[in-house]
């Protein structure tokens, strides 16, 4: 078991962003999540990442409870993340943006990074210049720098347009490995058909349903939280 | 050289010790309108060294710094939760204690016949050191100047290495830099200790110079001015701060033109000269320009010895 | 009434007065700082180009309290004015720091105006009444009472502009979200400079006020007033305008009851102290708000 998730609760103020939420995980599975804004898909990623303490559950990754650890210690365990809105260093270059800086970095690591995102002929320029989509492929670069064990993906076609979100549906495809787990969280749902056989249903912070995702379009529920009850 | 750019160029370096301490904290994404208090116990505790405990220099000036440091230390500690504004002007509030409480300071001993040591309002004078073992300012200047080159020197090699990497990214966003693995919160402590360390030297080389220093000169002013610094001059480079001492004081003192209305023209060049250049005048866009040219530069002529027509292979 | 009840009722009595042109100089300080999103460093030194003019004005053409409180009025509104284009509008939002030592650059020029045009330390400035009024065995000066009296008004004046006119309506939903205000077609860069300018006259009324109930006008004036507006804003709780009413009246307390108690040296080293304490302890001030939504609560981790 990789990842999973007891009970996890959280609220902000009056609001409870998430809702006694429970997730299991094993390596080599593809997570779909989906649902309307504020759903909570974010509130999770940030949960699991250890940016946002919940107030009842755990969190267990690999064996280990990382419900209460510092978000840098739950980095280096493994566990990697990108964002919905892309969020770079922009005044550092292209390869200081992969580069791991809680090790040394091997010779060649960051030419192999940046040639898997097709981002090597730009190693030396700066991120604030790149193109979207060639931000979002450094983002990627980035989180697979270290080898992570579980890669949770915000959005990563938000934005981009029919051409790039297949090149970045391509790119995600080859990131998953039998030891590496995925959670895309995705507003567009033929990318989700594509990549992820099991899609797990968010409404309101709480986990509506869970299943394929045919399954899942087909469902009232799913109908209701993007159309609206009565649909 | 003489007296008096011994002297000012004396000041310049001195100064640029402060400069470079507000720059380390800028780096970790701090904004500290305190530094001063961190140049002021070094310059207590260097001067009491030499004057009181009658210490050779280098170790007094090692006393300035680890005050400096532990100080520093402690106030991240005290202020771990607190970010931008908030930070600052905690900063300023523990700064203005710092100055307060030297001023109610007095503790002096009798070194032949004469009381030596901080005196409240009146100050701390006779740090005589530099007058007893006949060190000439030109002599002193060459210290400051090594000391500085030295401490440039280690900022530089440290900004290249992961280390530095890590505080700047901790400083641009450290939402981001923690994901990444940072612990941001350790970064900034050591951050915080070591400008308070660059303060702290600094201050002990100030108490030097001046042999006299009194809580008045380590005001709000000085604090505001040594991170004016880092931002005109750049935070690219270590060296952005000391270019921007080199501005305020090395233009200033030689401008004699504007006697009387000064500050209003370098007030006014200041402020024209952020519109233009934000992020000061060695900013990272700049430096990463400057080492690609560079890097540019030392690849051509390296490929045209190879090339060469008549070379013997 | 013991002797120390009435030491100390006194001592809340002056720190209420003095505390009110505090709370004038946060709440400037407070309307800048919540619609810039940056610290203006020259907040203190264009209330001192004020009062300096108004100085200059009665010093040289003999003219009365009121004439001159006009002048102080109008004189850290231009002043105001000048900040606000040179040190902030040129500025994208990222770029406060640039704002920051740009408004510093501008406080250095206008001490040094200041200082050409008034060269000596010490400047007259006009009374405004003399005089006291016993309440028993509390005794209250007349001029501090004006001083609250005036400061109430404008507060209240204030407090009506915020919240009864589209004017106010258009500073509310900039300090809320500048980029959803200039959506809605919200004339944001006229409201900042409006903002600025109208913070920069409360400022210079406050300044007047507390020239006056001095009787003269230093150069460390700018300083001075910008730390206390600093501190003041700081103690009440960022950028809340009841904020900057409640921290301006708790200096002013706290102030008198250490000087009363310690002197004036350790009455500076209380009131930092106090800052200080506040800020490590309650970094949302006095009337300060926890964590609502998932940005804060995140960046309090880290």
């Amino acid at each position: 078991m990789l990842l999973q998730l007891e009970g996890v609760t959280i609220r902000f103020g009056g609001v409870e962003a998430l809702r006694d939420l429970d997730l299991a995980l094993e390596p080599g599975q593809v997570l779909g999540l989906m649902g309307p804004n504020g759903c909570g898909k974010t509130t999770l990623f940030n949960v699991i990442t250890g940016l946002v303490r919940c107030d009842a559950g755990r969190v267990v990754f690999r064996g280990q409870d990382v419900t209460r650890l510092a978000p840098h210690a739950i980095a280096r365990a493994g566990i990697a993340r990108t964002f919905q809105t892309v969020r770079l260093f922009p005044q550092m270059t292209v390869a200081d943006n992969v580069a791991p800086v809680d090790a040394p970095t091997l010779p060649g690591q960051i030419d192999e990074l940046l040639a898997a995102v097709a981002l090597a002929h730009r190693r030396e320029v700066l991120a604030a210049e790149l193109s979207l989509e060639d931000q979002r492929r450094l983002e990627i670069a980035r989180a697979l720098a270290r080898s992570p064990s579980l890669v949770l993906m915000d959005e990563p076609t938000a934005g981009l347009n029919a051409r790039e979100t297949e090149a970045m549906a391509a790119l995600i495809r080859r990131i998953v490995m039998p030891t590496r787990a995925l959670i895309l969280s995705e507003h567009k749902g033929h990318v989700i058909a594509d990549l992820c056989p099991r899609v797990m249903l968010l409404d309101q912070g709480h986990k509506v349903l869970q299943g394929p995702p045919q399954e899942i379009f087909a469902s009232s529920a799913f109908r209701s939280c993007h159309l609206g009850v009565g649909n | 050289m003489d007296g008096y750019l011994v002297g000012v160029f004396s000041n310049i370096g001195i100064i640029s010790f402060l400069a470079v301490s507000a720059y380390v904290l800028l780096l970790a994404g701090e904004v500290s309108f305190g530094q001063q208090a961190f140049f002021a116990i070094g310059a207590y505790a260097a001067g009491m060294g030499t004057a009181m405990m009658r210490w050779p220099l280098a170790p007094a000036l090692l006393l300035g710094a680890s005050a400096g440091a532990l100080a520093a230390a402690a106030l991240g500690r005290a202020t771990l939760r607190l970010s931008g504004l908030h930070f600052a002007i905690a900063t300023l509030a523990f700064a203005e204690m710092v100055r307060i409480v030297f001023e109610l300071f007095t503790w002096q001993i009798d070194i032949g016949g004469t009381l030596v040591g901080p005196n409240g309002t009146n100050g701390f004078g006779d740090i005589r050191y530099l007058f007893e073992n006949e060190i000439t300012p030109a002599e002193y200047l060459c210290a400051i100047y090594l000391l500085l080159a030295l401490v440039l020197a280690v900022l530089m090699v440290l900004d290249r290495s992961r280390f530095g990497r890590a505080l700047r990214q901790a400083g641009v966003d450290p939402v981001l830099a923690e994901l990444q693995g940072v612990p941001v919160v350790r970064m900034r402590l050591v951050a915080a200790a070591a400008a308070g360390a660059l303060a702290g030297l600094g201050g002990g080389l100030y108490a030097h110079l001046l042999t006299y220093v009194e809580p008045r000169n380590f005001d709000v002013m000085l604090g505001v001015h040594s991170l004016a610094y880092g931002l005109i001059g750049g935070l690219g480079t270590a060296i952005g701060p000391v270019v921007g001492v080199l501005i305020d004081i090395g233009l200033l003192e030689s401008s004699r033109l504007f006697v009387g209305y000064r500050m209003i023209v370098f007030g006014g060049l200041v402020a024209l000269l952020l519109i233009v250049r934000p992020r000061g005048l060695l900013d990272e866009r700049t430096v990463h320009w400057l080492t690609t040219r560079v890097r540019d530069l030392i690849d051509a002529a390296a490929a045209r010895r190879r090339d060469h027509p008549l070379r013997r292979r | 009434m013991s002797n120390l009840t009435i030491d100390l009722v006194q001592n809340t009595i002056d720190g209420v007065m003095v505390g009110s042109s505090y709370a004038l100089l946060a709440l400037g300080f407070t309307l800048i700082f919540g619609t810039m999103r940056r610290l203006n460093l020259a907040y203190g030194p264009t209330i001192m180009a004020g009062a300096y003019l108004g100085a200059y004005a009665f010093l040289h053409l003999g003219i009365g309290a009121f004439p001159v409180a006009v002048l102080v009025l109008v004189g850290a509104a231009l002043a105001g004015l000048y900040v606000e284009r040179l040190c902030f509008r040129p500025f994208a939002q990222t770029a406060a720091m640039a704002s920051m030592v740009s408004s510093f650059a501008v406080w250095m020029q206008i001490e040094e105006a200041a200082s050409l045009a008034l060269p000596r330390h010490l400047n007259v400035f006009p009374a405004l009444v003399s005089g006291s009024l016993g309440l028993g065995p509390l005794f209250v000066r007349l001029d501090h009472v004006l001083m609250l009296v005036i400061a109430a008004a404008a507060t209240l004046v204030v407090h009506w502009a915020l919240y009864r006119t589209r004017f106010g309506l258009g500073v509310r939903t900039v300090i809320d979200h500048r980029r959803a205000a200039a959506l809605v077609g919200v004339p944001v860069r006229r409201i900042l400079l409006l903002a600025f300018v109208l913070a920069s006259a409360v400022g210079g009324l406050a300044g007047f006020l507390i020239a006056a109930s001095e009787a003269q006008i230093t150069p460390m004036f700018g300083m001075w007033a910008t730390t206390k507006g600093l501190i003041a804003m700081m103690l009440g709780g960022l950028g809340s305008v009841p904020g900057a009413l409640v921290g301006g009246l708790t200096l002013g307390i706290i102030e008198a009851q250490a000087q009363w108690l310690l002197g004036p040296h350790l009455r500076d080293l209380v009131a930092w102290g106090v800052l200080f304490a506040v800020l490590a302890l309650w970094p949302g001030g006095l009337m300060g708000a926890a964590a609502v939504d998932d940005a804060t609560a995140v960046q309090r981790r880290v």
